[in-house]
């Protein structure tokens, strides 16, 4: 059944195309430079904050910059989705209303939205990797893990969207969650600033693993195994979860939103 | 041709307390050390559908009617698919189109054009369909000018002739209404019935809500009455309509 869903949420390419579209265009309807803002204000918070901490941190802004700028845009694209996840059953409420569809339609109108947003930030993360000068060296490893990147956000989307559509309070808990999830990953500080016997630690946290997994190689750093040993159990991990609460509760996520 | 067999639909009515994860640790907390649980704390189930059997078949024109609450709503739903019975089976060919939100999928930003293919596209059509029918939507709707302003600047009545030339456009397979749909001033009016008069008598199958006995006579030619979840009555119209009536 859930494979019938999800071909027959593919087969609705349309659907999630305009849905993802007009959710993004709407927030800056009327405005001259439209979804250019997107870019714009990206860029403007990456400046000042790479420009602080490198003063705080006393790393030379040149290649201290295209660090967080990186982290950033993937950290801001993993967030978003997580984020926007816990409302967006609730959200497109009139449309399963009205008509049958799988809810999978909305957990990926959700992830197209914000790949869309990722690719407006993709000159800024060119002109970072131009700035930086490092020589990417991306492997076919880098291909696993954007399979596994894939798995992870579709089904945490959907079990997170689940959970949070039944259960309201989960919302704010998953909003307190990823504020201090920001913290804890290393996107304006440096793992090395670790002690080595703690880092493997922190990449129990999926987000710092997947982080690790596309930043590193792309700005030339090595990359800490244990990322790939967290991505692949937090994968295997979220989409045994989406399997079960599908089969619990596919049909009866209509009565709650 | 759709058949319904004796389908049940309960649901969790979802409120406040329920939707609440602390009530429901603290609840299990409680068990935990002995306390028993408020009985006020279970989630109430609405029993909403019960015991129905109903077979529709190609050429039938079924009118709904019953008393507010009195499951014609759900059941419209579950012909349509959105809610899946508690019990019971139901079989449906072909493809359901539901007229119960004529402005879904519509953008206020957008202008009247855009609109036109937002919503096809959202009713299932392709966006070569969508383009393919602009012309035809924008003389029926007589909005001239303003199909290339956004939506947002048209008045109500604009607004709703545009949604109701757009979702009646196509022929449908299978028509779910909830009440006659129509839109605008006296003119306007009159080529509305005209419209939906041919989706009613076209359509494959009509399975139509309503408030309305003059419509339900009207259009259909089989009634079921509905009482708490239940069909009381089905047959020829006039005489569930005397019933529900008298």
């Amino acid at each position: 059944m859930i494979f019938y869903d999800l071909k027959l949420s593919t087969k609705n390419w349309r659907f999630i195309h305009l849905l993802g579209v007009t959710n993004l265009r709407s927030r800056y309807s009327r405005s001259k430079l439209g979804q250019t803002w997107l870019t714009l204000s990206f860029f403007i918070q990456i400046m000042s904050i790479g420009t602080v901490w490198s003063v705080l941190w006393k790393q030379p802004v040149l290649s201290f910059m295209p660090y967080v700028a990186l982290g950033m845009i993937l950290y801001q694209f993993f967030s978003m989705i997580i984020l926007e996840s816990t409302t967006v059953f609730t959200n497109d409420s009139r449309l399963y209303m009205n008509q049958h569809l799988p809810f999978f339609t909305s957990i990926f109108s959700l992830i197209y939205k914000n790949t869309l947003v990722f690719l407006h930030n993709i000159p800024i993360l060119i002109l970072f990797l131009v700035i930086s000068g490092a020589h990417a060296n991306a492997s076919l490893l880098m291909v696993y893990g954007f399979i596994l990147l894939c798995f992870f956000l579709t089904s945490c989307a959907y079990v997170l969207a689940c959970l949070c559509t039944r259960y309201r309070d989960m919302i704010q808990i998953i909003n307190s969650v990823m504020n201090a999830l920001f913290l804890v990953t290393p996107i304006m500080w440096n793992i090395e600033q670790i002690p080595q016997q703690w880092r493997a630690y922190f990449f129990m946290n999926p987000l710092a693993a997947f982080l690790e997994i596309f930043r590193n190689p792309l700005l030339d750093l090595p990359v800490n195994y244990f990322a790939y040993v967290s991505a692949t159990s937090w994968a295997s991990l979220t989409v045994g979860l989406m399997f079960f609460l599908y089969h619990r509760f596919e049909k009866r996520i209509i009565y709650w939103i | 041709m759709i058949k319904l067999e004796k389908v049940n639909l309960s649901y969790p009515l979802i409120h406040a307390g329920s939707h609440s994860l602390q009530l429901k640790l603290y609840g299990g907390f409680k068990k935990m050390i002995g306390g028993s649980l408020d009985s006020g704390r279970s989630t109430i189930h609405v029993n909403a559908l019960k015991n129905i059997n109903l077979e529709i078949s190609d050429g039938h024109r079924i009118g709904i009617i019953g008393h507010n609450g009195a499951g014609k709503t759900t059941l419209l739903r579950v012909l349509a698919g959105i809610y899946t019975p508690t019990s019971g089976k139901i079989i449906s060919q072909g493809k359901i189109d539901s007229l119960t939100d004529v402005t879904l999928g519509m953008d206020m930003e957008s202008s009247g054009i855009k609109n036109i293919i937002f919503r096809l596209v959202f009713m299932g059509y392709t966006f070569k369909q969508a383009r393919e029918a602009i012309d035809e939507i924008v003389d029926f709707s007589e909005l001239g000018e303003f199909v290339h302003l956004p939506v947002r600047t048209y008045s109500t009545g604009m607004f709703m002739r545009l949604a109701f030339a757009i979702s009646t456009h196509f022929m449908p397979d299978i028509l779910i209404l909830d009440e006659i749909i129509g839109a605008g001033d006296e003119g306007f009016k009159k080529k509305c019935q005209e419209r939906i008069t041919g989706l009613l008598e076209k359509s494959r199958i009509v399975i139509l809500s309503s408030h309305d006995m003059n419509s339900v006579k009207q259009y259909c030619n089989r009634v079921i009455m509905m009482q708490k979840g239940e069909i009381i009555h089905i047959g020829a119209p006039s005489d569930v309509i005397s019933t529900y009536v008298g």
